[in-house]
């Protein structure tokens, strides 16, 4: 009697709730890419027609691999091609001082023929990419980003960077931001053109 | 953030609506003259924290603090860190990504053991039991010990224990509740229990859900503030005497719990958070009653823990993480106690195993073995005036750390009827969890690293307490207590690679050498006319990081509690008013927002609720009510669901 009893009432209960909590597990929501949005390789890129400047996103997130661009070709190359002017790793930027990159900057944001620092401003980039992280101009103790330590967010600096190629083309360069769209990091973008010889 | 209610819950909200339904009339019935352990009481009241086998409140070698059934039913509290946050001594810390934690006597919630029927609660997030997993309705008392009480219960026992008391059927055969409440922040809740009793069974089924909206103190932010919740529980409890000998208390809980929220990364990423912890747990207690004053009482726990955490970044996939993880607990423990003479003898044997799997684990799971001796006894050395030892001592060989010693001695003195005099001193001890020992946890929306550490120490302390309870009237009880509490290598995450752009800060758990706490805890619980009782509680609390000579982040130096409450049992009114205010708290460094090392106090605030039900004939009683009335909260420091209003009705037979 006992047990019947309280079956009536308990089993009806028991069954609805556990029917309902049975919920599926979580799962991420199928909202985007794996990956940065990137359209060719690492790189996206596209030439603004108003001054012939390009704007160029590097998927830089691995942090084993360098992502490689040639400035004069205006394309991403490989380590082994010995066109490759800058080298992109998570927030790490450097020059190919193998081939005789060398960087100078100056504070701004608009760059102009009138701003080109003299020739002896110019420091040629490490020739290892090892030593980059501490010895390339866009690094140092003063790199191309602010840091804020409280949201660990990363900012550009307002700064012009002007790089002479490998094949002795200047190049004037600001950077523009390091996440993406949807906040990823480590997808830098710069707005870049020539400054001619 | 919120979901329509599924056809599933409907099915669930019509089943429990048309369960005969009221045990919360069983335990009103039973509780009447129940009173919290704050007040002298009419009738003796039991208590088990302070042995591990029930005695008369008053009769308890340590000072418990006892809230009743009838109490948590006036304040109108919906879950256990409600209930406790107006508590004296009792702080409720609000996390508004992971839930609510509390600490005791300065100490955090990982120095305090949380049992429901004696048994662990497992599933710690930073530390914290999340007690607002817990519905006051599971409830039908909450018992609170602070101070170091390792010598009964073993590690984490160290700013002391809380126990919660289910509720049983039995006031009446045949019972029944159900229970509807809504608010003005989209959040309602709905409750149902049945109870059958016989002379020698009974067998209780109560079930909820609980859904709440998140909330966003700061406007300027995409994240969130507070999560959502969504929330299940289910418990089944019976028990059976089969003679005047042996008797057996069964348990079957099953809840899910959902914190969901928005959070913000560095670069703006948007992660939808998702955090559900789905347990099953199982209690099997035979007690078999040698005597008058002879018991043998047994215990077998399990525990089936589920985590999951979601961080879903918006527009992309990747940086979108799923953690899962599994956590085992099983408990068996046997009590033996008996009186012989003056002496009220405790002793017994308890076997903790543990299991963790979690891909936050370097090895991926952890296990840990854990058996226990322990004997109290509580020796009254005379009865005019009462004068009362009670020495105890309880030896844990825990599978990673190896032995610990846990002794305790405790004395109470009665000079005079009105005034009792108690002190204690103690040694308590934490082992490190899993977490701590083995973790690796990265944290991609924030840009943080957790790593374990296998050569932590268990963290130790020593506890020493005195008080005063003073009753010269029946209306009046005043008392008044102080507390040292000395810590040796505690746990804490102390930064072992500075953040650096790209590359995270990575946090190491460590053993600090020392710290400490001290301070005062007193309250006045006022009853001057029939209905109404006053009730005012102070702490002062002095914790320091003593080997970093810093606060202790979070802890207010002064913190008062307040409540009132006013029954009109011809009228069938209630009305409750409760509340804390809590001065100002000491921030460092980073989350001080002011850089490295820099301290910051935090702003003091008040936090009141009231409530006011009316019976509406014999079955039927509505309530209303508001919770945090002067609208505390900040988005830096005080996660606190802002100003809500609240109304709801309650049926029973």
């Amino acid at each position: 009697m006992f047990r019947r009893r309280i079956a009536i009432p308990a089993i009806p209960a028991i069954l609805a709730l556990l029917t309902a909590a049975c919920a599926d597990d979580l799962a991420p929501a199928d909202d985007g890419p794996d990956e940065p949005e990137i359209t060719d390789g690492h790189i996206s890129q596209s030439l603004n027609p108003e001054d012939g400047t390009w704007t160029t996103t590097v998927d830089a997130t691995s942090f084993e691999e360098w992502i490689y661009y040639d400035l004069d070709g205006a394309a991403e190359t490989t380590a082994s091609s010995t066109a490759w002017d800058l080298a992109f790793q998570r927030m790490n930027v450097a020059g190919n001082g193998a081939e005789g990159v060398a960087v100078a900057w100056i504070e701004g944001a608009i760059p102009s023929p009138d701003l080109i620092p003299a020739e002896g401003a110019f420091l040629v980039e490490p020739s290892n990419l090892e030593d980059s992280v501490s010895e390339s101009s866009f690094q140092t103790d003063d790199p191309w980003y602010s840091y804020e330590i409280s949201t660990h967010t990363l900012t550009p600096h307002a700064r012009v960077y002007f790089v002479r190629s490998g094949e002795g083309a200047l190049f004037a360069l600001t950077f523009l931001g390091y996440y993406d769209a949807a906040g990823t990091a480590a997808v830098p973008s710069f707005r870049w053109g020539s400054m001619g010889r | 953030m919120s979901r329509p209610l599924p056809p599933r819950s409907l099915l669930l909200l019509i089943a429990v609506a048309s369960l005969p339904a009221s045990a919360w009339a069983a335990d009103l019935d039973t509780s009447d003259s129940r009173e919290s352990g704050w007040i002298s009481s009419e009738l003796p009241e039991v208590v088990v924290l302070g042995s591990r086998v029930e005695v008369r409140l008053d009769d308890a070698p340590v000072d418990t603090l006892l809230i009743t059934r009838r109490e948590i039913e006036d304040t109108g509290a919906r879950d256990l860190a409600d209930l406790l946050e107006s508590q004296p001594g009792v702080e409720i810390i609000r996390d508004g990504s992971f839930g609510a934690g509390l600490r005791l006597q300065g100490l955090q919630g990982q120095h305090v053991l949380v049992l429901i029927d004696g048994q662990r609660m497992n599933g710690r997030t930073r530390g914290n039991v999340d007690l607002s997993r817990i519905s006051t309705d599971r409830i039908a008392s909450v018992e609170v010990v602070r101070g170091a009480s390792s010598s009964l219960y073993g590690s984490e026992a160290m700013g002391g224990v809380i126990n919660i008391t289910t509720r049983r059927g039995g006031g009446k055969p045949l019972e029944a509740s159900a229970q509807l409440r809504g608010d003005s922040a989209n959040g309602y809740e709905v409750r149902g229990s049945s109870a059958i009793a016989s002379e020698s069974s009974s067998l209780r089924v109560g079930a909820g859900l609980l859904r709440s909206e998140p909330f966003q103190l700061d406007d300027a932010l995409p994240s969130t503030s507070g999560s959502a919740r969504s929330d299940w529980d289910l418990d089944v409890r019976g028990d059976h005497a089969f003679n005047s000998t042996l008797r057996i208390v069964g348990n079957v809980g099953w809840m899910s719990a959902e914190r969901a929220g928005v959070d913000l990364g560095a670069g703006g990423a948007i992660f939808d958070r998702r955090d559900r912890t789905e347990s099953l747990s199982l209690r099997l207690a035979p007690g078999i009653t040698l005597g008058d004053e002879h018991s043998l009482e047994f215990a077998f726990h399990f525990t089936d823990l589920k985590n999951q955490l979601l961080q879903d970044q918006r527009g992309s996939r990747a940086m979108d993480q799923l953690q899962i993880q599994g956590e085992q607990l099983w408990e068996a423990s046997a009590v033996h106690a008996v009186r012989l003479g003056d002496h009220h003898i405790t002793s017994g044997v308890e076997i903790l195993y543990e299991h963790l799997e979690s891909p936050r684990l370097n090895s991926g799971e952890g296990e840990r073995f854990r058996p226990a001796v322990f004997v109290q006894d509580d020796w009254q050395l005379s009865d005019e005036p009462l004068v009362a030892l009670t020495p105890g001592l309880r030896f844990d060989h825990d599978s990673d750390f190896g032995g610990q010693f846990s002794p305790k001695l405790s004395g109470r003195w009665e000079p005079v009827e009105e005034l009792l005099v108690r002190a204690s001193y103690g040694w308590g001890f934490r082992a490190a969890s899993f977490q701590e020992l083995l973790m690796h946890f990265e944290n991609p929306s924030v840009g943080y690293v957790v790593e374990g550490n296998p050569e932590l120490r268990p963290e130790s302390s020593r506890g020493a307490s005195a008080g005063l309870t003073y009753r010269p009237t029946r209306w009046l009880r005043a008392d008044l207590g102080v507390f040292r509490n000395d810590l040796q290598n505690l746990i804490t995450s102390a930064t072992t690679q500075a953040p650096a752009p790209g590359a995270p800060q990575i946090f190491q758990y460590t053993n600090v050498d020392e710290a400490r706490t001290q301070g005062v805890e007193s309250g006045v619980r006022l009853r001057p006319w029939a209905g109404w009782i006053f009730d005012l509680g102070y702490t002062f609390t002095d914790a320091k990081n003593l080997s970093a000579d810093q606060w202790l982040e979070g802890r207010p130096r002064h913190r008062a509690t307040f409540g009132t409450t006013w029954r009109a049992e011809a009228a069938g009114f209630t009305a409750n008013v409760r509340g804390e205010w809590v001065g100002e708290r000491p921030f460092y460094g980073v989350s001080s927002g002011l850089g490295e090392g820099a301290l910051r106090w935090a702003d003091p605030y008040t936090l009141a609720s009231a409530r006011i039900a009316q019976e509406l004939g014999a079955n039927v009683s509505v309530f209303v009510g508001a919770e945090n009335i002067f609208d505390a909260g900040n988005p830096d420091d005080l996660a606190l669901t802002p100003r809500s209003f609240f109304a709801g009705v309650h049926t029973s037979y």
